[in-house]
């Protein structure tokens, strides 16, 4: 994951909006209902070779439950979709993220087998869209040769996709060659960024988490599509899968690490000749550098940064890989947590180096998409608080000011080192007990009885406890952000309101701070 | 164009919703108004929040038609035609094209006419035309105020028999709730069309600028279209008591911008130096809420309303009020939970009014608030800052914004407009910008606007500077940017050769060749950017 998107230029909201509304790569997995299937077996006749390849791509059938961030208490939607896996070892079965998202229940189903096999997650990892699956009983597949995984194919090379895409039941292949080789937006994640390779073969909902081949070997796992556009087909290739692969094989998936820094290209003359630099075209400026990042110490703003582990940075923010130009955050895309990256920068005139420490920069997370986590909420007089995330900007649609200034100021300000949560007063649950703030909702909450609100447990400490416990001050106090006034109730009225708005609104309980959380309240 | 009126109030769909919501359980219409933003005296508001329909104040019954019309009254009007061409705020070296509108005049003195600013605004060319007689004659603006939507206009030359026959219109402040009142248009051959009805309510609304109201009629009849417009006089035994602003034939309600309006501003302009429309600088909640009200230690039956926001060094902050206070009375009018007071003339209506419209221009007002649970009184002077003191302009006519191109970087002053011509600008307008006309006393008292670079265009002086938009400079070549005319100024002392562009936040300083600018703008003003600065 690189930080350059919502780091200097670009605001953090444009990202966000992209995503959410335009018209950006669309999943191909998860097709909730196959109609009948109208063609006859399309694998019919091929020799037993092909047979076997074809063995060993399994059918996903994925049952989710999905969580509502508007109704939190509820158990949300329970929907199911399917997708498609391949065999990469011994019992491992690799997919997509996104088509195991969720998950409740996994079945797999094999080319040329009438059996149902009950899967289960290994490792997922949402930043890459990747994830590694297992079979309860691995006998099915303990004869299936384990597919074998090869380079980035260079451009036009011919290509096949093998798949269980909507339009019937069984396995199906189809053709066309790399159109492209570029950085892009993962959109599972919705922020996250990695090497994609484009083909023309069509990919359809369901192909998601199949192989791409070219020849025998595996070149990358089908993944997004682009809903305004023809034949584009997107797929992850294998540096990436293979970092993925490494990552885990510690027994635990570590995530991306990243610079953490903003950066500015350096192709305009006037900007090279005030720097005092060469026209070479080499050397980007560092705009920012955050704290609490990897270079956090090691490079300041207005470094000029030469090199990355020995990989001269062009002027346009590229470095040549392996023979082809990529961002340069693609140098630190294949390590990992503690690897360590060699800079050279440019400091008041003198060239200097720096070696720096990667670790992964989770404040980003907040801009990830959440998938099975189940959300944390906390109901107190029908006003219903909710840590801010992706998924909860999203369900409610929050556009304020006040919560684009956030997201604005987030990275550029490092709040996060201020606060771990922000907690969002997402909505009120009418009653007498707060009918006159029932229109209220998407407010920052600042402080709750005077004491600052940096975390959601604060919401807990402060609120839920104390109303459970009968020691709630006379008057509880709490100020939002773009509230037009405090919001004020009398602690006499709160016990009987609670229970009124418990009933109403069928909460089983006031609110879920957590997994970790000690017991119910 | 048939309805001159902009959509201000009638068409616009909150205001239906709001409207709707009203009819359909009026109780809704309060739940509405909650997620809005705190109802705005001045300023920043939110346009229109005051507009949404309480439950209108019982009115008397139309009286009779008058026996016996004086028909005087024709010939005090006029048509004022006009064409107007505003700037594409976006495109600042741009006018938009050309817009005619059509509204009636009123002779009010020796050769002036009375018309709605609105009317007027960025007007390129004025006309005047009888209606009885079809003689025209063209004019200028001698003085207008659009927070007050009033402009006074004369003839350009000596009016050759104009206004021969004409009548000077007196004003009649002296309206009261029932009053019968006609609303006069022309057929096209001259003959007067008058339609009677009455002055259903009074209230405090926008005019013309969304976020400043004022005392407002509604006038409850039917009227025709005629001519296209419905800016129309109003008048009362002769006399004039209001300007039609716009007409909902649905409801067939006419607002109107009532004579005590029109006078004061006249006695103002009369007086020499304009002082206008004073306003306090706060922005305030209701205390309906009880729990609220009892943390507040409000009585249960007093009213009062709680103060969100002192606005820096505005007239509330130098008088004394403070963020938290709860304001309870002006000048011995109590003021209710939601906000209003009894007016002795118009009944319930809302505080502002106090403030801006009721008091003498100038004059001290007696405030009771309770702070932290102890009542006191405080002595506030409202006043009126122009708009072109602001920071950032809250709204801008008869000019364009001022701008600097130079090499492809286009630098601007921020105003209000600007924010306003994104597409809900809320959502999309660039929020550091936003926020900087929300807190734009926070800014140091050296600046007096605030110059952002707004956009580069591609030019082979910005190669590289695409994604740079929407940033507030800080300094040019080292001199601190103040407002647009500082920029200009900096731009001559480039350091060799080089402009040197420093922006907030941690964007890169940016340089220009010098040379490459100035063939830049040689090629930029052959393809038509004319002209490449305004400066005034």
């Amino acid at each position: 994951m690189s930080l350059q998107r919502f780091l200097p230029v670009a605001p953090v909201f444009a990202v966000l909006a992209a995503t959410f509304f335009a018209g950006l790569p669309v999943f191909v997995g998860a097709s909730s209902v196959d109609p009948p299937p109208v063609f006859s077996a399309v694998v019919e006749g091929v020799d037993g070779e092909e047979n076997n390849l074809f063995r060993g791509v399994l059918r996903i059938e994925n049952s989710t439950q999905i969580y509502d961030y508007r109704a939190p208490w509820n158990a949300g939607r329970f929907s199911s979709g399917t997708g498609t896996g391949f065999v990469i070892g011994e019992n491992l079965i690799l997919t997509n993220a996104h088509v195991v998202s969720n998950s409740r229940r996994l079945l797999l189903r094999m080319h040329g087998d009438p059996g149902v096999f009950p899967a289960r997650i290994l490792h997922i990892a949402h930043d890459c869209d990747l994830a590694l699956l297992e079979l309860e009983d691995p006998t099915p597949i303990a004869d299936i040769p384990p597919f074998e995984f090869g380079d980035v194919p260079p451009l036009d090379s011919e290509v096949r996709a093998i798949g269980y895409p909507i339009g019937g039941e069984r396995v199906t292949v189809t053709r066309g060659v790399v159109s492209r080789i570029d950085f892009s937006t993962y959109s599972h994640s919705g922020i996250d960024q990695h090497l994609v390779i484009q083909i023309d073969a069509a990919i359809n909902p369901g192909n998601s988490g199949g192989p791409v081949l070219k020849g025998d070997k595996v070149i990358g796992v089908a993944f997004q599509g682009m809903r305004d556009a023809d034949n584009t087909g997107y797929i992850i290739p294998t540096p990436v899968v293979r970092r993925f692969l490494d990552d885990v094989a510690t027994g635990s998936y570590d995530h991306y690490v990243d610079l953490a820094i903003g950066e500015f290209n350096l192709i305009n003359p006037a900007q090279r000749r005030a720097l005092g630099l060469e026209d070479d075209g080499l050397g980007i400026l560092v705009t920012r550098v955050a704290p609490g990042g990897s270079l956090d110490g090691q490079l300041e703003a207005g470094d000029v940064l030469l090199a990355i582990d020995d990989h001269p940075v062009f002027a346009n923010g590229q470095v040549l890989l392996d023979g082809e130009m990529l961002i340069m955050h693609e140098v630190v895309e294949r390590k990992f947590d503690g690897d360590t990256v060699d800079l050279s920068f440019l400091r008041d005139g003198s060239v200097q180096t720096a070696t720096a420490t990667l670790s992964p920069f989770t404040p980003a997370r907040l801009f990830q998409a959440e998938y099975e986590t189940r959300p944390r909420y906390a109901v107190f007089a029908g006003l219903v608080f909710q840590p801010l995330s992706r998924n909860l900007i999203a369900s409610y649609s929050f556009d304020s000011i006040e919560i684009r200034k956030l997201l604005n100021d987030y990275i550029a300000d490092a709040l996060y080192l201020e606060q771990e949560d922000f907690v969002i007063l997402a909505q009120v649950l009418p009653d007498e007990v707060n009918s006159d703030i029932a229109g209220m909702q998407g407010l920052l909450v600042e402080s709750i009885n005077g004491q600052p609100v940096t975390r959601f447990d604060d919401v807990i400490d402060l609120l839920i406890h104390p109303l459970q416990e009968g020691t709630l001050p006379e008057f509880v106090v709490i100020e939002c952000r773009g509230a037009n006034r405090p919001l004020v109730f009398e602690s006499s009225r709160l016990p009987a309101a609670q229970e009124r708005i418990r009933r109403q609104y069928g909460l089983e309980r006031d609110a879920f701070a957590g997994p970790q959380e000690p017991g119910h309240w | 164009m048939h309805f001159l009126r902009r959509p201000a109030r009638f068409s616009s769909s909150a205001a239906l919703l709001a409207a709707a919501l009203c009819l359909m359980a009026p109780s809704m219409a309060d739940d509405a108004l909650i997620d809005l933003p705190p109802p705005i005296e001045e300023g920043e508001g939110m346009p229109g929040v005051g507009d949404i329909p309480e439950a209108p104040p019982p009115v008397a019954p139309p009286a009779p038609p008058a026996a016996a019309r004086d028909t005087a009254p024709a010939d005090a009007f006029m048509y004022v035609s006009v064409t107007a061409q505003r700037y594409r705020f976006p495109q600042p070296w741009e006018r938009m094209p050309p817009q005619r509108r059509r509204g009636m005049g009123v002779l009010i003195g020796e050769g002036k006419i009375l018309a709605t600013a609105e009317l007027v605004a960025d007007a390129t060319f004025i006309e005047l035309e009888r209606a009885t007689t079809g003689q025209r004659l063209t004019a200028r603006v001698v003085f207008r105020d659009y927070e007050c939507n009033l402009a006074v206009l004369e003839p350009v030359a000596p009016a050759d028999g104009f206004f021969d026959g004409m009548k000077i219109m007196e004003i009649d402040t002296a309206g009261n709730l029932g009053d019968v009142i006609e609303v006069w248009q022309f057929e096209d051959d001259g003959t007067p069309l008058v339609s009677e009805g009455w002055l259903s309510r009074a209230l405090i609304g926008s005019y013309f600028i969304p976020d400043r109201r004022l005392l407002r009629y509604e006038f409850k009849g039917s009227l025709q279209n005629r001519g296209g417009s419905f800016i129309l006089p109003a008048v009362r035994d002769g006399r004039l008591t209001g300007i039609v602003l716009g007409y909902n034939a649905s409801d067939q309600i006419a607002d109107i911008l009532p004579a005590p309006i029109i006078r004061r501003f006249l006695d103002d302009l009369a007086e020499g130096e304009y002082t206008g429309f004073p306003v306090l600088g706060i922005t305030y909640a209701r205390t309906t809420d009880d729990q609220f009200r009892r943390w507040l230690g409000l009585e249960p039956g007093e009213g009062g309303i709680y103060i969100n926001r002192v606005r820096p060094q505005s007239a509330a902050a130098e008088g004394g009020l403070l963020d938290g206070d709860v304001l309870l009375a002006i000048d011995g009018f109590a003021i209710d939970r939601r906000g209003f007071y009894q007016d002795p003339d118009f009944g319930p209506l809302d505080f502002g009014h106090l403030i801006s419209g009721r008091p003498e221009a100038g004059q001290t007002l007696e405030v009771d608030i309770l702070r932290d649970g102890e009542r006191m009184q405080l002595q506030l002077t409202p006043s009126r800052t122009p708009p072109g003191e602001f920071l950032v302009e809250p709204y801008m006519f008869d000019r364009g914004p001022r701008f600097l191109m130079t090499g492809g970087v286009l630098f601007k002053e921020l105003t209000r407009p600007f924010l306003l011509s994104f597409r809900d600008w809320t959502t999309n307008a660039p929020i550091q910008l936003v926020e900087a006309e929300r807190n734009q006393e926070l800014y140091n008292e050296d600046r007096r606007k605030l110059v952002f670079l707004a956009y580069t265009l591609p030019t082979p002086a910005t190669v590289g500077y695409e994604r740079i938009s929407s940033a507030i400079v800080e300094r040019v070549n080292g001199r601190p940017i103040g407002d647009i005319r500082d920029l200009a100024e900096a731009l001559d002392h480039p350091q060799d050769g080089l402009h040197t562009i420093e922006l907030e936040g941690d964007l890169p300083v940016l340089h220009l060749d010098v040379d490459l600018v100035r063939e830049v703008d040689r090629q930029l003003e052959a393809q038509g950017i004319q002209p490449m600065s305004r400066l005034e």
